[in-house]
């Protein structure tokens, strides 16, 4: 029901598209051509998203296949995405996996999928796309709590982006950073420079290694020279190792004397702590 | 009486190096090079405090007037993966108009080991040079030390206890009455992170300095105590203009007498000029009250404003992070193809799995053949590009690829290996 009103405002929506290109003499034949492909795209799509796939038929599950088969049969009837769940169950086939515990990852999965479509759908996404449901998933199977990934969920990236963007983070929690912040580094970087998403994890590794700092602190570090000059993430990561993060290091400039001098105050965005010290 | 936090302080550095040291380093070290040149002048309403406690001391000469300055450093690190090891060098020589000239020379080798636990520790000794040619006395050389912990707590919150203790030799102490003196400083500060583009801070801290005013006849010692706590914040206030502003408030005691209430404050703007040149304008003031009952002179004043440009210059630039080199039987990859290799003697077949075509495990092209190299198997598959998940299988029990870039845990309590092939999935 819900594809035939799909079809339906789509149908319309490109009825007056057509309407309007047809002023600038665009030929209407190439527009229904479209509206075909289009057509035949959105029902595929749904038939990922709805319809439950079959889980492979392998002895080596056993009793277990009929449950994991329920598993995605509810899955689907839920509206998930199904092919994420088999695909678990044919990556522990393929490792030789016992049963019993590709039966327990593919439900731990199902259910990720599930509180991962009510967390996209609370944060203002109406149809999440799978890929952004098993990226989710993912992120929280991980370990990682769901409000990580908010900045990336209510940022206007579109599901295939944020998808990919919860896969870095995904990546980054693996590697120790910090989930909630390195959410909003995602975010910031989606922002400015949305193709170098795939490059964050580089980048922050530059900066923790280039700097030897701690992961927390890459991505204050990092965060703070994106933001400051709105500049692409290269920049960023070339500025941070320059040493001049904007975001930390003063000290509150006490002190009516600095000694001999130690720390220049032409590290101006150093360490201003004084002294107060003179021979009495 | 300073010689118990002496100990303790030597104790701590010893420790805390030890721990630096003992640290691994996974990664083969980078040298980087830094420089740093400030040029610019201002006004100062009391120069010589930068130097001296209060207009009491023997470092103490009276100067209210503009100034030149020009100070520039230098700086060499090797940084590994968990430790880092950097000199850093500076002058700072400031041109008074009637005063004659400041000569301020610093260098700083420190240890910086992130992440023992939630720690990160740095420890460092100082050493330095002060000479004024207004007065041939006024001339010091001085050594020190420093330790540092910080601690990161909540995400946004970040904890730092310092300790820093200096020493300082005079050139000429018939002329200024002064053998040496000893500073020990304690400080620890909070500091809230609110966001990329803002933070503040609350600190506090504590001073104890003693003099030995003449070894060769008295032996007599000068000493001053000093306690203070302050506010500072920092907040990015348009793209490329950085604020600064701090407040505190104090009681320093000089010899054990009543108490002077100090209050000062600074506040500065940075504003990008170019790609790396900063714009500087500050000012830091200071007022001390001295109590009536005070035998010393009256209270001082500080008022100091410096304009200048910061020009920085690195070394280090951006790219892939130095990390170990992959050991043999990692997997290679060039253009587009990427070649899988496992020693497995014992192993009557062997396959490689994996993410790239949903762990499709009946895959002919993916059978890996034996090599020349007796139990080396090897298969080289087309992969598209993007960051793929994969394990190796053998005789039909999978195998953590024992040499990879990274591992990534998979949902069956194993480990994934990643191979990463380059360009636009």
């Amino acid at each position: 029901m819900s594809i035939l009103l799909a079809l339906r405002s789509y149908i319309d929506t490109e009825r007056k598209r057509m309407m309007r290109m047809r002023c600038h003499g665009f030929p209407a034949p190439l527009g229904v051509m479209g509206v075909l492909v289009m057509t035949v795209g959105l029902v595929s799509q749904s038939r990922y998203a709805a319809a439950a796939e079959a889980v492979p038929a392998d002895a080596r599950l056993g009793a277990t296949g009929p449950s994991l088969q329920a598993t995605v049969e509810r899955a689907g009837a839920a509206g998930l995405p199904t092919h994420p769940l088999v695909v678990k169950i044919r990556e522990g086939l393929a490792k030789g996996v016992p049963a019993e515990r590709i039966a327990t990852a593919v439900d731990a999965l199902a259910r990720g999928l599930d509180e991962a479509n009510q967390f996209a759908r609370a944060h203002g996404r109406g149809h999440p796309a799978p890929e952004l449901l098993e990226a989710l998933a993912g992120l929280h199977t991980r370990g990682a709590a769901w409000e990580s990934a908010t900045p990336l969920v209510t940022s206007k990236l579109d599901d295939v982006a944020a998808s990919r963007a919860v896969d870095v983070l995904s990546e980054l929690a693996q590697r120790g950073y910090p989930e909630r912040p390195a959410g909003r580094l995602l975010r910031d970087v989606a922002n400015h420079d949305p193709t170098a998403i795939g490059r964050v994890a580089t980048g922050l590794e530059s900066v923790r290694r280039g700097l030897t700092v701690s992961h927390a602190d890459a991505v204050d570090t990092l965060g703070a020279n994106l933001a400051v000059d709105g500049v692409a993430l290269d920049a960023a990561v070339a500025k941070s190792l320059d040493g001049r993060e904007h975001g930390g290091g003063n000290g509150n400039g006490n002190g009516n004397g600095r000694g001999n001098g130690q720390g220049s105050e032409h590290a101006a965005a150093a360490s201003k702590k004084g002294m107060a010290k003179g021979a009495k | 009486m300073a010689t118990r936090p002496l100990l303790w302080a030597r104790r701590l550095a010893c420790t805390a190096t030890v721990a630096l040291l003992a640290s691994p380093a996974s990664a083969a070290p980078q040298p980087s090079a830094a420089v740093e040149l400030f040029g610019g002048g201002g006004y100062d309403s009391n120069l010589f405090l930068l130097v001296a406690a209060d207009p009491d001391s023997p470092t103490y000469r009276p100067y209210a007037g503009g100034f030149l300055r020009v100070a520039p450093a230098a700086t060499l690190a090797l940084a590994a993966d968990s430790l880092r090891v950097e000199l850093r060098a500076g002058s700072d020589i400031r041109q008074t108009f009637g005063s004659g000239t400041l000569f301020i020379e610093d260098a700083q080798l420190t240890l910086l080991r992130p992440e023992i636990g939630p720690i990160d520790l740095r420890v460092g000794v100082t050493g330095g040079r002060f000479d004024a040619t207004v007065d041939d006395g006024l001339r010091f050389t001085s050594a020190g030390g420093l330790l540092e912990a910080a601690w990161r707590l909540f995400e946004r919150w970040r904890f730092t206890a310092s300790y820093r203790l200096t020493g300082r030799w005079f050139g000429a102490p018939a002329l200024i009455g002064v053998t040496r003196d000893l500073a020990h400083e304690a400080e620890l500060r909070a500091a809230f992170i609110a966001g990329p583009t803002s933070q503040v801070a609350l600190s506090a801290g504590y001073l104890d300095l003693r003099s030995t005013i003449d070894q060769s006849s008295t032996g007599a010692t000068g000493q001053i105590d000093r306690l203070w706590a302050g506010l500072d914040g920092l907040h990015v206030a348009a793209p490329r203009v950085t604020l600064f502003a701090s407040l505190w408030a104090g009681a320093m005691r000089p010899d054990g007498g009543p108490a002077d209430l100090q209050i000062g404050g600074a506040a500065a703007a940075w504003v990008t000029v170019r790609e790396s040149l900063d714009a500087v304008l500050r000012y830091e003031g200071l007022v001390d009250h001295r109590s009536a009952d005070s035998s010393e002179s009256s209270g001082f004043q500080r008022h100091v404003v410096t304009v200048g440009l910061l020009w920085r210059s690195s070394t280090a630039r951006p790219g892939r992070p130095a990390e170990a080199a992959p050991p043999p039987e990692a997997p290679g990859v060039s253009a587009g193809r990427v070649r899988f290799t496992l020693r497995a003697p014992e192993a009557s077949i062997v396959r490689v799995v994996g993410s790239w075509n949903d762990w499709a495990a009946s895959v002919p092209a993916q059978v890996m053949r034996p090599t020349r190299q007796p139990g080396l198997w090897e298969v080289v598959l087309p992969l598209p590009p993007g960051t793929h998940r994969f394990q190796y299988v053998q005789d039909g029990r999978a195998i953590r690829p024992p040499a990879a870039a990274h591992y990534r845990a998979d949902d069956f309590g194993a480990e994934d290996a990643i191979v990463e092939v380059p360009g636009t999935p």
